[in-house]
């Protein structure tokens, strides 16, 4: 601070009295007595030029040379030299006070300008918002218009019969209808959420555990959530990797989950929530209906040790093939023998949707073909390492 | 003085030089009007009458001196009193208040110069006695009915008041040479006309009936702020106190119990005049930029509005306030050397010699910067700084009271000059609004019950 003072304004006045005032004692010219004063001009000077601190720096120098030069000089000046002395302090005083209320008009035009721009971001986000409440007024005003009931007459079309064709036929008219780029469903099975319909490889995996993503977490209490709900609650870095949005499947029991994984953030609104919470309500109690039929099926064709005939096996790997081809959800099929002692251990390792088929029993031991459906090589070797791992005398066909 | 600012505003408004003269001179009518009538009454009767009357000198200035510490010593209370019964627009209560405080005033003032003159009862007769105190009571009515007539939007009338009064009592005071104390008498009935002027208007500006009792609700406001009645008394003694200690010590008994010291007072009362411009600059700023500002600053406050436009209004704030600072400091700092260049030729021209030019000059020195501590401390008692200005009053007096008590004899006025400068140094060195806002919002009320806090002590905390 103090060394700024001495490299301004300040030091410079200073030095330009002192100048004169030296000049003034060596040569005698006595210039407060002057009918024009040189120290006028510097006085005169900053006031015109600079702020009012800078002209008080610069009257405080006038009045010690003023009065130095009295004493040091003994002048005896008369009334007139000391109303013009004092008439052109006023003066000065004047203008700098004049400058003064320019910069001060200056500063409050600048913060003005402040709340201004303040003003019109204000307005800009006012004018977002009203756009956004406009869409959604559109919107409703299609759902609840001729929408809606187009919607319903397309899922009546659905097939039944195969629950995973329904599902994928529900997923993509819900896509279509909501304009959403990548939806997938999940069921709720022994604590993890395990993928049974979407397109292509879902980004939170296909299968998952309710920690491993907040949306989730937040639309099974809530029934519904995004990451706009989010963004300002939770850390940004915490919302990497997570969907759009999330829809509860189920009342009071969780059952599944509606993942949105893509879509225009703008649709993200109110009725959306409200559509999609709506969906999802319908798609819960169909889902409850076909499951139902589902194991009746499979009851027929389930054996005592827990594996499945051929035919359903062979049944179930045709269509897991047609999936794979129509809607790249991948499958794997595990071929691997294990010792009849611990046929139980080993089959209980499976999850209800696989579908273990025993092609083979020697002697000691028994070969099962395993469909894995919504599973790629990496979660096939995956399997493996924990099935040798555990089981001794395991032994993959290709090694045979 | 709320409701000038309305009337300035509206001269201000034609951006021209004459509306702009006419802003200031209304300034300075305002502000100094009934000091300058009072003034260039009592200077005219000093040019115009030979024979000196040493009683009516001494009553005159006693009377101003003393009233003004008693008002003065009221008025800060009196005046947040007043702002919050305009706040609440409590008008009748107001008028009552008025009565009440003038009663008050009158009353200490009666006490006051009773006690003084029982003490000096040998040399008065009764009627002598009479025009004393009325001259002080009546002086100090005045100066409470000024502090209300600053409440309202119009001060001319009052202008005139003190106009015809102080012109009857000048006008009397020539035509009634005849009469025993014929002076005190013609000023007593110029005050009484003063005293009917004020009272005419407060009662037709708050239209207010017959019959209202007078109200001393306001010394209540004592408990509720009792800094500022100590603020107003410290600060009245300590202007004075400099004076008191000067008579003291040098002074004359121009006449029994009235002790004066000529050339000092002079020189006091001459220096007082540079203050006039200043003083209505600070008037003209304070009732137009500042308090629009101010005013808005606090209103977005109250109405709980977003943090980032209050800090912008507070930079607005800012700014008025160090623009009102910088040009009223420079304008008084210009007046103060152009007094000190202009002391010796005027004391040559008023041909009062010996030390007064040195008085006078210190005198310049020191109401200048008591002009500065005036306007600091009026700022920051608009923000509520209190116990901050009661600790620089105190300082103040303190100061000038000592140094009064060291210097007198030697360099008379110095005290004055010194101690006023250091005060209003260090106020300026010290006087910060930068937590304004978190004092601010500290004070507000969050509107949650009051109600007692259990401490549960954790082991091991």
């Amino acid at each position: 601070m103090i060394r700024k003072i001495f490299h301004s304004k300040f030091s410079e006045i200073i030095l330009v009295y002192l100048a004169l005032f030296i000049v003034d004692n060596i040569f005698k010219f006595n210039f407060i007595t002057l009918s024009v004063n040189p120290y006028w001009a510097v006085l005169l000077f900053y006031a015109v030029r600079s702020n009012i601190t800078t002209h008080i720096i610069s009257l405080s120098s006038f009045t010690t040379v003023f009065f130095s030069s009295v004493y040091f000089q003994n002048i005896k000046f008369t009334f007139s030299n000391a109303v013009a002395n004092s008439s052109v302090l006023a003066i000065s005083t004047l203008i700098a006070m004049i400058n003064e209320t320019r910069i001060y008009r200056i500063t409050s035009l600048e913060i003005s300008l402040s709340e201004k721009e303040k003003e019109i971001e204000n307005l800009k986000e006012e004018i977002q918002k009203q756009r956004i409440f406009i869409e959604e007024l559109k919107e409703t005003i299609f759902y609840e218009g001729e929408g809606i009931s187009n919607l319903f007459l397309k899922l009546r079309e659905l097939p039944v019969n195969d629950p995973q064709e329904f599902y994928q036929g529900f997923l993509e008219i819900i896509s279509d209808f909501f304009d959403i780029n990548k939806l997938s469903i999940y069921r709720l099975n022994r604590g993890f959420f395990r993928f049974i319909a979407g397109k292509g490889e879902p980004i939170l995996g296909f299968s998952f555990r309710i920690e491993d993503s907040v949306v989730v977490k937040r639309a099974i209490s809530e029934g519904f959530s995004s990451i706009r709900n989010l963004v300002e609650e939770a850390k940004p870095e915490s919302l990497v990797g997570e969907p759009w949005a999330a829809v509860k499947i189920g009342d009071e029991e969780v059952y599944g989950v509606m993942v949105v994984e893509d879509i225009k953030p703008s649709k993200l609104n109110k009725t959306y929530q409200k559509y999609l919470m709506s969906m999802s309500a319908w798609l819960y109690s169909t889902m409850k209906k076909l499951e139902s039929m589902q194991s009746e099926y499979i009851r027929q064709h389930k054996l005592e040790d827990g594996s499945y005939d051929e035919e359903y096996y062979k049944k179930e790997f045709a269509r897991l093939k047609i999936l794979k081809e129509k809607y790249s959800l991948p499958f794997s099929v595990l071929c691997i023998c294990v010792l009849k002692d611990d046929i139980k251990e080993f089959l209980s390792n499976f999850r209800t949707d696989d579908v273990p088929f025993k092609f083979k029993e020697e002697k000691d031991r028994v070969c099962y073909k395993i469909l894995l459906p919504m599973c790629n090589e990496k979660g096939k070797e995956r399997i493996i390492e924990r099935i040798k791992s555990r089981f001794e005398g395991v032994t993959l066909c290709e090694d045979i | 003085m709320a409701g000038i600012g309305f009337k300035i505003r509206n001269i201000l408004k034609k951006d021209l030089l004459s509306y702009d003269i006419s802003a200031i001179l209304y300034a300075i009518l305002v502000t100094s009007g009934p000091w300058i009538i009072s003034s260039v009454y009592i200077f005219l009767l000093s040019v115009f009458l030979k024979k000196p009357d040493y009683y009516f000198s001494g009553v005159v200035i006693y009377s101003f001196i003393f009233s003004m510490i008693i008002s003065g010593g009221f008025s800060f209370l009196l005046t947040r009193y007043i702002a919050d019964l305009l706040y609440k627009r409590d008008y009748l209560l107001l008028y009552r208040t008025y009565s009440g405080s003038v009663i008050f005033i009158s009353g200490i003032s009666i006490f006051i110069s009773g006690m003084f003159y029982m003490a000096h009862s040998y040399a008065y007769t009764p009627f002598e006695i009479f025009l004393g105190m009325a001259v002080f009571t009546m002086l100090s009515a005045v100066w409470v009915q000024t502090l209300f007539v600053s409440a309202t939007e119009k001060l001319s009338p009052v202008i005139y008041g003190f106009l015809v009064g102080f012109s009857t009592s000048a006008f009397l005071s020539f035509t009634l040479k005849g009469l025993e104390n014929h002076l005190l008498v013609s000023l007593v009935i110029g005050l009484a006309i003063i005293i009917y002027f004020n009272n005419f208007f407060i009662c037709k500006y708050f239209r207010m009936k017959k019959g209202l009792k007078p109200s001393f609700e306001f010394l209540k406001a004592i408990k509720e702020y009792p800094e500022n009645l100590l603020i107003g008394f410290i600060y009245y003694f300590g202007v004075w106190v400099d004076d008191f200690v000067a008579w003291y010590m040098m002074g004359n008994e121009i006449s029994p119990g009235f002790v004066l010291l000529r050339e000092y007072d002079t020189a006091m009362f001459i220096s007082y005049l540079l203050i006039i411009p200043a003083m209505s600059l600070f008037v003209l700023q304070i009732e137009t930029d500042f308090y629009k500002e101010y005013r808005t600053f606090y209103s977005m406050l109250e109405k709980n509005f977003r943090l980032d436009l209050v800090k912008l209004q507070f930079k607005r704030l800012s700014s008025v306030m160090s623009y009102t600072i910088k040009n009223i400091f420079s304008l008084q700092f210009s007046l103060m050397i152009i007094g000190l260049i202009l002391s010796e030729p005027f004391s040559r021209f008023l041909g009062i010699g010996g030390s007064f030019l040195w008085i006078f000059r210190f005198a310049v020195v020191g109401v200048s910067a008591n002009l500065i501590f005036l306007t600091l401390m009026l700022l920051a008692l608009y923000f509520d700084f209190r116990s901050y200005v009661l600790k620089n009053v105190s300082l103040l007096f303190v100061l000038n009271f000592f140094l009064s008590i060291f210097t007198m004899k030697k360099l008379p006025g110095l005290s004055f000059a010194l101690s006023f400068s250091i005060v209003s140094f260090i106020f300026m060195l010290t006087f910060r609004i930068d937590h304004l806002l978190y004092i601010t919002y500290t004070k507000i009320s969050s509107g949650l019950e009051k109600t007692f806090v259990k401490h549960i002590k954790i082991k091991g905390a």
